[in-house]
C-alpha cells in the first residue's frame, strides 16, 4: 500500500498542499517547543548561571498545541476525504478493503506531515530566537535567562517524527470512521446509547451537579485573606472548563447542523434570492461548518476560562501582567494558532469544492456581487451559530464564577458583559477571516467560472 | 442448475425529502438469476431501475430488502471487508466511464486487485494479454492519456488477470465509437467462453441481441424476459415498455 499511497499523493498532490499549511504550522510549534525545550536543557546542564528553568514555557503549549492538532486534524482529513470521495469509492470497488483504504490514506497523510513538518521546523527556527528575547525583554532575565538556539538533526527528526506519525494514526482512524458513515447499510437510525450521546449526558450531568453543589454548600470562611482564594476553591471552574470543552466535542457534530437549521427556517430572507440561497447551502453544507466551529469554540472557551481565573477574583491594582501574558501564551497560544491555522486550511480546502458552486451559481445568473454577497450571507450564518455557543459556553462559566465569589465572600472583578465581549469578539473575527478567504477565492477565480 | 448470480425479492427503495410523501420505489421484487458463461443484457426505458438492480445485485448498493448470492456468498450477511475480497477475487466491474483509478499507470490498474490480495505478479503475463488485446499505448500511461476504448480494454484485463467469476457491466460501450464499441463488445463476449458470466446494463438494442438473455425492466419490474432475441424483437418490446411508462 505505500507504493500506491505514493501514486496516490502524487496524483492528488493539490489537494494536500491546500491542506498542508495545519502541517507546516503544527512542524512550526514542535520544532519550536522543542528546539526551546533542549536548548533550555543543554544550557542548564552545562552552566550553574541559569538559576530559572522556563522550559514549562515551552513544553506546556507543545501538550495543549498537540491535543488541540488531534482533534482538528480530523476536520481536515474529513475535507481532503470529500475533495477525493470518487477516487475512494472506486478503490472501494475495485476491491480495497476499508482498512487498505484508511492505510492509503495515512500514507499520503504521513508524506504530507513529513514534508510539511520540515518546511516548519525551519520557519521554527527563524522564530524561536527573536521571541524568545522578545519575551526576555518583557519579563526580564532572571524568568527568562539567555540561551542559546541552535539547529538540531535529532530535533528535526523528532519534529518530523511525531507529526508524520499522528498523522498517519490520525488519517487511518478518521477515514475508518468516514468510511463507516459512508457505508450505506450501517446508515440506520443511531443508538441513543452511543458514546456521543453517553458524553453529553455525563458533561450536562456534571455541569449541573457543579452548580448544585456550589449552591448548597455553606458559605467559606475566607477572612484571614478575604481577597485570596485558593485552588481549593477554584477547582469547580476547573471541572466546568473540562467538562464544557468534552461537551463541544460530543455534542457539537449532532447540535450545531441542527442549530443551524432552526436558525435559518426563521429568518426573513430565506426568500430572496441571495439570502435564500446561502440559507439553504449552510444547511447542506452543516457539517462542513460545524469541523470549522468546534475547533473555535474550545479555544473560546479557553480564553474565556482563563480571563476568568487570571482577573475574576483579583482586584485589577494586583494583577500580575507577567503572569497574565505567560499564562495566555502557555496555555491558549498554541491552541489558538493551531485553531486559526485550521481555519484557514479548512477553508482552502473547502475553497476547492466551493469553485463547482460558483460555477454552478455563476451559470444560473449569479454576477460577482451577487456571490460575494451570498458568500456573505452563509458566514453570517456561521457567526450567528458560533456566537450562540460561544454566550451559552460563556454563561456558564459567568455563572460558576459569580457563584463561586458568593460563597466565598470574594469580589467579583469582571462582568458578564466582558465576558460576552469576548465571544463577540471571536465570533467577529472569525468570521471577518472567513469571509476574506471565501471572497479571495470569488475574486481569483472568476475569471475562469466567467 | 446451479447459478453464479442469484437474486431474490429485491426492492430498493428512497425516502422522499418530503416527510408527508411516501418512500420513492425504484425496484419492486425483482427476481434474476444467471449461470457461469452466460451473457445477459438489461434493457429499460430511462428511470426503470436498470443501475439501480444492477448495483443491487452487484453488491454496490445493498437493497431495501431480497437476497443477493454470488458465487455461493450471500451479500446481505458480509461485513465490508468479505466484501472487499469478494470484489478483488470474484467480481468485476467495467462503468461507462470512471473505471480506471486516475493515480495508477495502466499497468498498475490492471494488477491493484492482485496487489490487494497480496497475489503474485507476473509482468510478463500482463503485456501478453494487453498485446493479444492489441494495446496500442505503454502500460507505464496514465487513464488521461488513453483513449475511450484502451481504458476498456485495460478494465477488462483487470477483470481477466484477477480470474472475475462474474462481470458487471454499465453501459460499457456507451461512450466509445463504433469501431472500439464492438471491439469492447466482442471481447466481454469472448471471456464468455471461459465460464465468465456476463451482466450489462445497455441501451444499445444490437448489442443486447447478441447476449444470451435479455431482460426488460420497467418502472422497478422486470415485466419481459427474451432468450437469444432478435433485434426486433427487443425493439418492439422497448416501444411498449416506453408507451405503458409514459
Amino acid at each position: 500500500m505505500i507504493s500506491m499511497g505514493f501514486y496516490q499523493f502524487r496524483y492528488s498532490w493539490r489537494v494536500w498542499l491546500t491542506a498542508s499549511f495545519i502541517f507546516i504550522i503544527a512542524g512550526w510549534l514542535i520544532g519550536f517547543c522543542l528546539t526551546g525545550i533542549f536548548s533550555i536543557q543543554s544550557a542548564l546542564s552545562s552552566t550553574t548561571r541559569l538559576t530559572n528553568d522556563p522550559s514549562p514555557l515551552f513544553i506546556i503549549p507543545m501538550i495543549f498545541g498537540g491535543l488541540t492538532l488531534f482533534f482538528v486534524l480530523g476536520g481536515i482529513i474529513s475535507s481532503a476525504l470529500k475533495e477525493m470521495q470518487l477516487e475512494y469509492q472506486l478503490w472501494a470497488i475495485l476491491g480495497a478493503s476499508p482498512r487498505q483504504i484508511s492505510r492509503l490514506v495515512g500514507v499520503q497523510l504521513m508524506i504530507l506531515g513529513l514534508l510539511s513538518s520540515i518546511i516548519g521546523y525551519f520557519i521554527s527556527l527563524i522564530t524561536v530566537a527573536p521571541f524568545y528575547y522578545l519575551l526576555q525583554k518583557n519579563l526580564g532575565s532572571d524568568w527568562l535567562p539567555t540561551v542559546p538556539f541552535k539547529f538540531s538533526v535529532l530535533i528535526l527528526i523528532i519534529t518530523s517524527g511525531i507529526i508524520a506519525v499522528t498523522c498517519f494514526i490520525t488519517g487511518f482512524i478518521r477515514t475508518k470512521k468516514c468510511l463507516k458513515q459512508l457505508d450505506e447499510s450501517k446508515k440506520t437510525k443511531q443508538k441513543f446509547l452511543n458514546l456521543s450521546n453517553l458524553l453529553t449526558t455525563v458533561c450536562l450531568i456534571g455541569i449541573t451537579i457543579i452548580i448544585i453543589s456550589i449552591l448548597i454548600s455553606s458559605p467559606i470562611n475566607i477572612s484571614a485573606h478575604p481577597s485570596i482564594i485558593t485552588n481549593a476553591e477554584i477547582q469547580p471552574l476547573y471541572f466546568t472548563l473540562i467538562l464544557l470543552i468534552t461537551l463541544q466535542l460530543s455534542s457539537g457534530r449532532g447540535l450545531f447542523p441542527w442549530i443551524i437549521f432552526i436558525m435559518t427556517k426563521y429568518l426573513p430572507t430565506n426568500k430572496t434570492a441571495i439570502g435564500g440561497t446561502a440559507q439553504k447551502q449552510a444547511i447542506a453544507n452543516s457539517e462542513r461548518i460545524t469541523t470549522t466551529i468546534i475547533p473555535l469554540l474550545i479555544v473560546q472557551t479557553l480564553l474565556v476560562g482563563l480571563y476568568e481565573l487570571l482577573f475574576g477574583f483579583t482586584s485589577p491594582n494586583q494583577i500580575d501582567i507577567q503572569n497574565v501574558v505567560v499564562s495566555f501564551i502557555v496555555y491558549v497560544g498554541a491552541p489558538l494558532i493551531l485553531v486559526i491555522a485550521n481555519i484557514i486550511s479548512l477553508t482552502m480546502l473547502n475553497g476547492r469544492q466551493q469553485i463547482n458552486n460558483l460555477v454552478q451559481l455563476t451559470q444560473l445568473g449569479f454576477t460577482k456581487l451577487d456571490l460575494l454577497k451570498e458568500r456573505l450571507s452563509e458566514n453570517l450564518i456561521i457567526f450567528a451559530v458560533l456566537l450562540v455557543a460561544s454566550v451559552f459556553n460563556s454563561l456558564i462559566l459567568f455563572t460558576i464564577l459569580a457563584l463561586i465569589c458568593f460563597k466565598t465572600g470574594v469580589s467579583l472583578n469582571i462582568s458578564l458583559l466582558n465576558i460576552i465581549t469576548i465571544s463577540c469578539v471571536g465570533a467577529i473575527i472569525t468570521g471577518i477571516i472567513l469571509t476574506i478567504i471565501d471572497w479571495y477565492i470569488i475574486l481569483q477565480h472568476h475569471y475562469c467560472i466567467d | 442448475m446451479e447459478f453464479i448470480v442469484d437474486a431474490q425479492n429485491i426492492r430498493k427503495s428512497v425516502k422522499s425529502k418530503n416527510k408527508n410523501q411516501p418512500d420513492i420505489k425504484i425496484l419492486r421484487d425483482v427476481n434474476f438469476q444467471a449461470t457461469a458463461g452466460e451473457f445477459v443484457s438489461i434493457l429499460g426505458p430511462s428511470g426503470s431501475g436498470k443501475t439501480t438492480l444492477l448495483r443491487c445485485i452487484s453488491g454496490l448498493t445493498r437493497p431495501t430488502s431480497g437476497q443477493v448470492t454470488i458465487a455461493g456468498k450471500s451479500l446481505g450477511t458480509s461485513s465490508e471487508r468479505q466484501l472487499a475480497r469478494l470484489r478483488r477475487t470474484t467480481i468485476s466491474y467495467i462503468f461507462q466511464s470512471y473505471n480506471l483509478l486516475p493515480a495508477l499507470p495502466a499497468y498498475d490498474n490492471i494488477v491493484l486487485p492482485l496487489r490487494l490480495s497480496h497475489q503474485k505478479i507476473n509482468r510478463h503475463d500482463v503485456k501478453k494479454l494487453m498485446d493479444d488485446f492489441n494495446f496500442q499505448a505503454a502500460l507505464s500511461q496514465y487513464p488521461a492519456e488513453l483513449s475511450g476504448g484502451e481504458q476498456q480494454k485495460v478494465a477488462i484485463a483487470r477483470a481477466l488477470m484477477m480470474h472475475a467469476q462474474v462481470i458487471f457491466a454499465d453501459e460499457p460501450t456507451g461512450a466509445l465509437d463504433s469501431l472500439s464499441r464492438q471491439l469492447i463488445f466482442s471481447k466481454l463476449r469472448e471471456l464468455t467462453k471461459f465460464g465468465v458470466c456476463v451482466v450489462m446494463v445497455t441501451h444499445d438494442i444490437e448489442q443486447a441481441s447478441q447476449t444470451d438473455r435479455s431482460l426488460i425492466l420497467r418502472d422497478g419490474r422486470l415485466v419481459q424476459e427474451f432468450t437469444h432475441p432478435s433485434e426486433q424483437t427487443l425493439l418492439e418490446a422497448m416501444h411498449l415498455a416506453e408507451k405503458v411508462s409514459s
